[in-house]
């Protein structure tokens, strides 16, 4: 998993919204829907992130339901753990940045 | 015959379009019916294609000269449209406030009170030209027999001023708080401080020019003017030298951090 460079407000929210669901796999329109995010930002951003090793995707399996296939999205397990720890220092955020800049560059790095 | 969609395939990266092709049938099927192709769901494509194309590493060259004509291009309306300016600004702050890293807290504070400063100004310009035309129109008729202009033009000048320094003092403890190796965003903070000098000294004389509240402010203004024109010029050839430094090395940087990983990974092979 390879750290993220700049992490624009709107990177936060796909990961944050992603990594809400707990491990159950999403695809891209319902990212939009519940970040209120368009699918032309959404959608550059999940490619970027999978690049980068934060997600994996797969084709949707279509016996289970009608119509074409969807890709889904979930966060690798490295990527939830950083989540995890990451989600609890969201309240320090607001006060010292630093410590998002650590983690975010350092720590996910390593 | 010309077909958005044909082109918006064409506009994301050869490696990713039939993914991308595919995942956007889905959504539009899922949301309004198979066949449903209306012109916002073909633009959402372009969209899509567009911002994929931006990113991918292909494109890196060509987004380096995009980025550089768009720096001078900015820098050449600026400097040729002096009444735009702040219009200019306040467009490139906003964007800026967008694109900024959500962990830069005290710089996105002071991007967004450098906005506020931007709106009180384009404001009072704008109320400034207002009551110029109306003046010439009733021909050049004294303010000294209207004291509420008087009092509006100084209102103005000292909320312009007060912004002013609340936005300085927010890029201030941005330099301070700064910690990136580059030291890209002193050298940023220091220029947005220096701009918005320039910009409530040019902002202050626009004003007083226009009203001319008090004799005051314009036997202040007037050795400030010159000042004033001296930083102009030499802002302008500060922001190209800023903008071609940290473009050259982030580009410098990108190529070791791929070079590096790249390395890494036929090692790990």
């Amino acid at each position: 998993m390879q750290p993220l460079q700049r992490v624009t407000t709107t990177t936060i929210e796909v990961l944050k919204c992603i990594y809400s669901l707990d491990g159950v796999a999403v695809w891209g329109l319902e990212i939009s829907k519940l970040t209120g995010l368009k699918t032309g930002t959404v959608y550059p951003i999940l490619e970027r992130l999978e690049l980068l090793g934060w997600l994996t995707s797969e084709w949707e399996n279509t016996q289970d339901r009608n119509g074409p296939r969807r890709r889904t999205y979930r966060l690798t397990p490295e990527a939830s753990q950083e989540m995890r720890e990451l989600t609890k220092e969201l309240s320090h955020a607001q006060i010292d940045p630093k410590s998002w800049n650590l983690a975010l560059r350092q720590g996910w790095a390593g | 015959m010309f077909s958005l969609v044909d082109l918006a395939v064409r506009v994301i990266p050869m490696d990713l379009r039939d993914k991308y092709y595919e995942i956007w049938q889905s959504d539009v099927e899922s949301i309004a019916g198979p066949g449903n192709r209306h012109l916002h769901r073909r633009l959402q494509l372009l969209s899509i294609g567009m911002r994929l194309r931006w990113q991918d590493d292909t494109f890196r060259a060509m987004r380096l000269a995009i980025r550089i004509l768009i720096c001078f291009g900015l820098i050449g309306i600026y400097a040729q449209f002096g009444l735009f300016r702040d219009l200019l600004l306040l467009l490139v702050v906003w964007w800026l406030i967008n694109r900024s890293d959500f962990r830069d807290i005290h710089s996105k504070r002071a991007l967004k009170a450098t906005v506020l400063h931007l709106c009180v100004s384009i404001f009072a310009f704008g109320a400034g030209l207002f009551v110029y035309l109306i003046r010439v129109h009733a021909g050049q008729v004294p303010l000294q027999g209207m004291p509420w202009l008087v009092n509006l033009g100084n209102t103005f000048v000292v909320a312009s001023f007060v912004t002013a320094v609340g936005a300085s003092l927010f890029w201030i403890v941005d330099f301070f708080t700064t910690t990136n190796v580059l030291m890209t965003g002193k050298i940023f903070s220091s220029l947005a401080l220096l701009l918005l000098g320039v910009q409530w000294l040019q902002q202050s004389r626009n004003i007083s020019e226009l009203i001319n509240p008090s004799p005051w402010l314009s036997d202040v203004l007037m050795p400030v003017s010159r000042i004033q024109q001296v930083t102009t010029n030499l802002v302008l050839p500060l922001l190209i030298c800023f903008m071609s430094i940290t473009t050259v090395m982030n580009y410098r940087t990108e190529r070791a951090f791929r070079n590096r990983n790249r390395t890494g990974s036929r090692l790990s092979a």
